[in-house]
């Protein structure tokens, strides 16, 4: 529980951390629609080799950067095959012939059950699963003998290929843009640079000083929910629950009893905050003084204008033939 | 049989450089039976951690558990199913809140029954007997858990620890945050599984009184070890240090005496365990 780390800031004093948090939201945005306006790999891989730059010139560690990737991985790797697999333009640049035999079935079985049974003691997870993908493409192309279907042509397209690297890459790069303002600036302060560019709703009589301060409760109670989720689970297990084992309907049935404590807990809990916030006389909507300012600095600016540039020039390769 | 540690150490996340342990070279024994043990100690100091090593909830870092006969201990595997051992080893958490969920105290109170395989009719007769036990009556069965009192969810919830029929009880803090007639039937309710159904009563407290006037014997955590483990007697008259050292406090009695025999020039045993026996031996004087 002790290591649970709000977030994936990383305190440091680069010249990114030093940006303000309104310079560094705006500039992902900005970032982000500009890497949409590419139409070539190219353009995306230069653009991924500059945030790598940007991140190890600010002396951040790329291991963590990637690891924010993990939980895109499998998406990214399901939408390369499948624009690999159904993209037909262009020259085929490779074919092969895929044979679904009694022995390659069975062989995929057999991998299938190893790659699930070692799914439990292995660290490298998304790596096992290439080797499980690539032992199945094997086994398919080499294991003829005893025939069951016909043969299945195997085409990979010129343009397949291209668009599914391209979509593959600018994922991958959108998420490292993310990462970079999630990793150099606190979540406070991201509440904070919300609070000042929501400030345009208040024509709609929307207050985003009420947003922030949502913003800001919701996370400062998840590490404290995520323990008193841990101290419930305990409870349970100690009545003989068990969250891990046993069949689905048993597995749903113990869920039960974790989310309703879950929620009885949560509920007074906001409760009880609302009465201890009233009773130091806070007013939703008056204004008050504040902790932390903003301050806009001749950097940010340049920041800006760096950015802007870039997508202009991303605009420009657009209209550009 | 019963409990037994070696050598246990506990850190919350062992695989950082240079962590802490929140349980330092822990060594102890209890038994299965008839025991009556107070752990004491001040906040943090690590009893938490302790009792829940007595039931698998947290697996040794270091060292080795054996409880009814079962070893936990720190292996690469998967998490073992420790579900026999909570069967015996029964812990009530300090807040109810934790644990009661069902929509009525009756079912709430089979669950661990029902977990442990027993039918539903065979489940509602063990809760019963366990409801009865801690004296929740049959008005209270229907009742949704949330509706009741703060002192009444602690019964409730203790009944559904009681309901896994546990060899050894152990409660952390039972009696923090109730009025003093609900925490006298919760120690009377002790006394009655210690000395008439013969289980081993472990509870965790900070209240000196309850300590001098119910335990047997004193385990005191401080600083992340186990500094004393022997009689209540022992401890408060020749444990000076340890008494400051861990910031434990002197029963009301013990203090009293203390001051009787100072003012008054008496000889008062100093160790009685209620205030009626010190009137008593007052009047026995005069």
């Amino acid at each position: 529980m002790n290591n649970f780390v709000l977030g994936q800031y990383v305190p440091g004093n680069s010249y990114l951390h030093k940006l303000d948090p309104r310079a560094k939201i705006i500039s992902t945005i900005v970032l982000m629609v500009a890497i949409f306006f590419f139409k070539n790999v190219y353009a995306i891989l230069v653009s991924l080799a500059l945030i790598i730059i940007l991140l190890l010139t600010a002396r951040l560690s790329i291991i963590k950067a990637i690891k924010g990737l993990k939980p895109l991985l499998i998406l990214s790797l399901f939408v390369f095959i499948f624009q690999l697999l159904f993209n037909r333009q262009g020259d085929i640049i490779y074919n092969t012939k895929l044979y679904f035999s009694l022995t390659s079935i069975s062989a995929i079985l057999l991998i299938t059950i190893i790659y699930f049974i070692s799914l439990k003691y292995l660290k490298l997870k998304f790596l096992w699963l290439l080797v499980y993908l690539s032992l199945i493409f094997i086994s398919l192309k080499y294991l003829s003998f005893v025939e069951l279907f016909n043969p299945f042509d195997l085409n990979i397209y010129k343009e397949g290929l291209n668009t599914s690297l391209f979509v593959f890459f600018r994922l991958i790069t959108i998420v490292f843009i993310s990462t970079l303002l999630t990793l150099t600036t606190k979540p406070t302060d991201l509440t904070l640079a919300i609070e000042w560019l929501f400030r345009p709703l208040k024509i709609f009589k929307i207050n985003p000083e009420e947003i922030a301060l949502i913003i800001t409760i919701a996370l400062r109670y998840i590490p404290t929910i995520l323990d008193e989720a841990y101290k419930i689970m305990d409870a349970q297990a100690a009545r003989g629950a068990d969250f891990k084992n046993g069949s689905l309907i048993k597995r749903i049935k113990q869920l039960v009893s974790l989310l309703v404590p879950m929620f009885v807990i949560s509920f007074e809990r906001s409760d009880e905050l609302a009465d201890a916030m009233l009773s130091r006389n806070f007013v939703p909507g008056k204004p008050k003084t504040r902790y932390h300012i903003l301050k806009w600095n001749y950097k940010d600016t340049v920041a800006l204008v760096i950015v802007t540039l870039f997508l202009g020039g991303a605009i420009c390769l657009y209209i550009l033939p | 049989m019963g409990i037994s540690l070696k050598e246990v150490s506990y850190s919350y996340n062992p695989k950082r450089k240079g962590t802490k342990y929140a349980l330092k070279n822990v060594s102890l024994e209890i038994n299965e039976r008839d025991e009556m043990i107070a752990i004491i100690g001040e906040s943090g100091s690590g009893k938490s951690t302790l009792v829940s090593l007595f039931n698998a909830l947290k697996i040794p870092t270091l060292g080795e558990a054996n409880v009814m006969g079962i070893t936990i201990k720190k292996i690469r595997k998967r998490k073992e199913n420790y579900n026999s051992i909570r069967k015996h080893v029964g812990l009530v958490f300090q807040f109810s809140d934790y644990q009661l969920f069902e929509e009525t105290v009756l079912n709430d109170v089979m669950f661990a029954p029902m977990n442990f395989g027993y039918k539903k009719e065979e489940a509602k007769e063990i809760a019963i007997k366990a409801l009865n036990l801690v004296g929740i009556d049959e008005s209270f069965y229907e009742k949704s858990p949330f509706q009741l009192s703060g002192g009444e969810k602690k019964i409730v919830s203790i009944a559904g620890i009681l309901a896994m029929e546990p060899d050894i009880l152990v409660f952390d803090e039972p009696t923090a945050g109730l009025d003093p007639e609900t925490k006298k039937k919760m120690i009377e309710l002790f006394r009655v599984l210690n000395r008439d159904l013969h289980k081993t009563v472990v509870f965790i407290t900070h209240d000196m009184n309850i300590v001098m006037e119910y335990a047997k014997r004193v385990i005191v955590v401080a600083d992340r070890t186990i500094k004393y483990d022997g009689t209540k007697e022992e401890l408060f008259l020749n444990h000076l240090d340890i008494v400051k050292d861990a910031h434990i406090d002197y029963p009301d009695t013990f203090i009293i005496s203390k001051m009787i025999n100072e003012k008054l020039n008496k000889n008062i045993n100093q160790l009685l365990e209620s205030k009626e026996e010190l009137l008593e031996e007052l009047l026995k004087d005069e």
